[in-house]
């Protein structure tokens, strides 16, 4: 093990090497810890993924319950942060915390390499009930919580009043449908021809875009237990055809120029009336020079209402000598406690329900209520497998291909489903 | 590997050591003591070179888990790779912007012999003005001529739509945005032809263009009869690293093609290719044999140049 990790190592060009002081053969994952000892004494190290999160004030929190827990953050970007770990986890040297997002938790929670937190659920130290029903499963592999949600992101509709009011349409509203949608996205588009402004901005993003759509029309991405795509079920094709009518007819910028200028850039820059952005987004708009003549509501409904709901997280590393401490640091940036720190710094909405003010009191300018609001009465789970990246990598691929028209929506979801099925298949075999 | 031994031997040696004839073999009478001088050198090289090299190859033949655990799997990589009908686009694509940087020769050597007139004002201005994108970060690069090539603001198409041509879509329109990433790839890679040519041109002696010009030889044919010919060991170690260079894109394509783009899977090159299938895929046999598959290409490629060369320079 420790020879070949080292060769691994080399041949990707990692610095694995550096630590293989952990000679266990990788098994070890999947035994519970015990957190109730406040007095334990450790060093930990937690990896994050740079973001406006406080971390400090948790800590300093956290210290304040287990005063013997030096916790050492590490910070990478976030596109480095899973290739990083990766490296890490095959050279048996991941920190003992690290944050997590929902497509690449199956992957290690599949690979027994996180503290299973079932244990810490029957002793009463984490309550799932305190965070969004989609947040839950989403961390949940084989019936098993791998771990703490630390936030969560939801998506509302974003618009742009002094666009609505020089196109001479009516603002929208929380009882929107597609329809009111497409009208009027289609109406603005014309009026505002010469300005080279749009009525809406689509692009071909599936958290922001069309996974809600999807949803919202009473299709799946994925089959229950994610051993099949439905891109081509009904209500998810009803979706994309929706999207790709809205590009068509020009209510929406065609996916070439949004390959080439973001919705949200269009928007934020005044191009685009409205756009469908996450809670996440919020910083970015304040600072843009629409800042001030925008306003959210939720999202239109379809056959049904909908939002996907996704957020990260933070799990403990089962094999680490420290695996108790990581796991009470864990619980603890989940506690109540934890999660109003975490809603202080504004930069999402904390994941534990009632902690949630301090987000929206963040920016009262904007009714940002609406973010956990849809998201507690019908978020739907952000779609996840095994090896989820290996797919999302075919789904954007041919998305795009789709809404742009150079596949018909019926051949196109027709081969995604063929082409995901396949690597779904393989993922059973591992 | 190619490279070093390239970077070595190109410039003047190979043409006259092959001119020559035949390898003749130079008793040795220094005994070991030449290698031990070496070894250092050849340690660092088998540790970071030749052991991963034969590593990759063994990993090609084994299904290597996300978290280490390589189990042989025997040729199911390579096939699967073939029968995934992803590799002919990929290496296209990878050939044609190789292409396309090998015609950035002849803009170079146009330029170098600019800049080399004599008594030509500013000329070391030039110089740095030509080779800055050389040492310019390549994602930096790819970004700002994002920005050029934006179809809607970019400052081309507004150049353009003066002589009401119509929107082109750079960067996300099938083989057009091929021909986007060439422009930049042969933009940044002219600085450095340009210094390499230089260097070239002023060993060839100013004798042999007075005495072309009392023979009345235009400046075209100048260049043509003297200027290439005398360059062509310069030339030769361009066209070398060049192909080396076209076959290894990568940055251009990962920054300048975005996510939502929709013709993402049809503009891979061979490392893109590698990347997606290792880092993104979690498929590292497969990434591994990719590499191995562009290994041999570039070694190839890089042995047949290596013949013609010989061949001209004997004839």
């Amino acid at each position: 093990m420790k020879r070949r990790t080292l060769l691994a190592g080399l041949t990707i060009g990692g610095l694995a090497m550096a630590g293989c002081s952990n000679s266990s053969s990788g098994g070890g994952g999947g035994e519970a810890v015990d957190v109730s000892d406040t007095e334990m004494e450790a060093t930990i190290e937690f990896a994050a993924w740079e973001s406006d999160f406080d971390w400090d004030s948790v800590i300093k929190g956290f210290n304040g319950k287990y005063p013997n827990i030096t916790v050492q953050i590490t910070k990478s970007p976030f596109k480095e942060f899973f290739t990083r770990l990766q490296t890490q986890a095959s050279g048996d040297n991941l920190p003992d915390a690290f944050m997590m997002n929902g497509p690449n938790f199956q992957l290690y929670a599949s690979h027994d390499i996180l503290v299973p937190f079932d244990s810490a659920v029957e002793a009463g130290e984490l309550d799932f009930s305190n965070y969004p029903e989609a947040m839950e499963e989403l961390y949940t592999y084989d019936g098993i919580p791998y771990a703490v949600p630390t936030s969560y992101d939801s998506i509302g509709l974003w618009y742009n009043k002094d666009l609505f009011e020089k196109a001479g349409q009516e603002l929208p509203t929380d009882e929107w449908t597609w329809d009111d949608l497409h009208e009027t996205s289609k109406a603005i588009s014309e009026a505002l021809k010469d300005d080279g402004i749009y009525g809406f901005a689509g692009g071909a993003y599936n958290q922001e875009l069309f996974y809600n759509l999807i949803f919202q029309a009473g299709g799946e991405v994925l089959n229950e237990d994610a051993t099949k795509a439905q891109y081509s079920s009904e209500g998810s094709r009803e979706a994309l055809q929706f999207l790709r009518d809205m590009v068509e007819d020009g209510s929406s910028p065609s996916i070439q120029t949004t390959a080439d200028t973001s919705p949200d850039e269009l928007f934020k820059s005044g191009k685009a009336a409205m756009v469908y952005g996450g809670s996440f987004r919020v910083q970015g708009y304040v600072d843009s020079a629409v800042g001030e003549s925008i306003q959210v509501v939720r999202l239109p409904k379809g056959k049904q209402r909908g939002v996907v709901l996704h957020g990260g997280a933070i799990v403990a590393n089962a094999s680490s000598e420290n695996a108790a401490a990581a796991a009470a640091f864990a619980i603890y940036h989940g506690s109540e406690e934890g999660q109003q720190i975490i809603g202080e710094s504004g930069a999402s909405i904390p994941a534990f329900q009632g902690t949630e003010q301090a987000y929206i009191d963040a920016h009262p300018e904007y009714d940002l209520t609406i973010f956990p609001e849809s998201a507690e009465e019908y978020g739907f789970p952000y779609p996840v497998s095994a090896n989820t990246q290996a797919w999302l990598a075919v789904e954007s691929d041919m998305i795009p291909k789709i809404l742009a028209g150079d596949l018909s929506v019926e051949d196109g979801t027709a081969q995604l489903d063929e082409k995901i099925d396949a690597l779904l298949a393989e993922e059973a075999d591992q | 590997m190619t490279q070093a031994e390239t970077v070595a031997s190109a410039p003047g040696g190979t043409a006259d050591g092959a001119a020559r004839g035949g390898r003749r073999r130079v008793p040795n009478p220094d005994g070991i003591w030449p290698w031990l001088f070496v070894l250092p050198t050849l340690l660092g090289l088998a540790v970071f070179y030749f052991w991963p090299v034969i590593q990759t190859a063994y990993y090609s033949f084994t299904k290597w888990g996300v978290f280490g655990g390589a189990e042989f799997v025997g040729l199911d990589n390579w096939i699967g790779l073939a029968e995934s009908g992803q590799v002919p686009r990929a290496l296209l694509n990878t050939l044609l912007y190789t292409g396309m940087l090998l015609l950035g020769i002849p803009i170079s050597i146009y330029i170098a012999s600019l800049l080399n007139r004599p008594g030509l004002r500013f000329s070391a201005f030039y110089r740095v003005l030509y080779f800055a994108p050389f040492v310019s970060m390549p994602a930096a690069i790819a970004l700002v001529w994002g920005m050029i090539f934006n179809s809607q603001y970019g400052i081309l198409n507004q150049f353009l739509g003066i002589f009401s041509v119509p929107r082109i879509y750079w960067t996300s329109t099938e083989w057009v945005a091929l021909i986007a990433i060439g422009i930049v790839g042969i933009w940044s890679s002219l600085g450095f032809n340009i210094i390499i040519l230089g260097a070239g041109l002023r060993s060839i002696p100013s004798e042999m263009y007075e005495a072309a010009r009392i023979d009345g030889a235009s400046n075209w044919r100048q260049l043509i009869s003297i200027t290439v010919p005398l360059l062509s060991p310069s030339i030769f170690f361009l066209t070398v690293l060049s192909v080396i260079r076209g076959m290894e894109l990568f940055d251009l394509i990962f920054i300048m093609i975005g996510d939502s783009n929709p013709i993402k899977g049809d503009t891979q090159s061979m490392v893109s290719l590698f990347y997606r299938e290792a880092f993104i895929s979690n498929n590292k046999g497969t990434g591994a044999a990719i590499a191995i598959l562009l290994m041999l290409i570039i070694g190839a490629l890089t042995v047949v140049q290596f013949w013609v060369q010989r061949r001209r320079a004997r004839s």
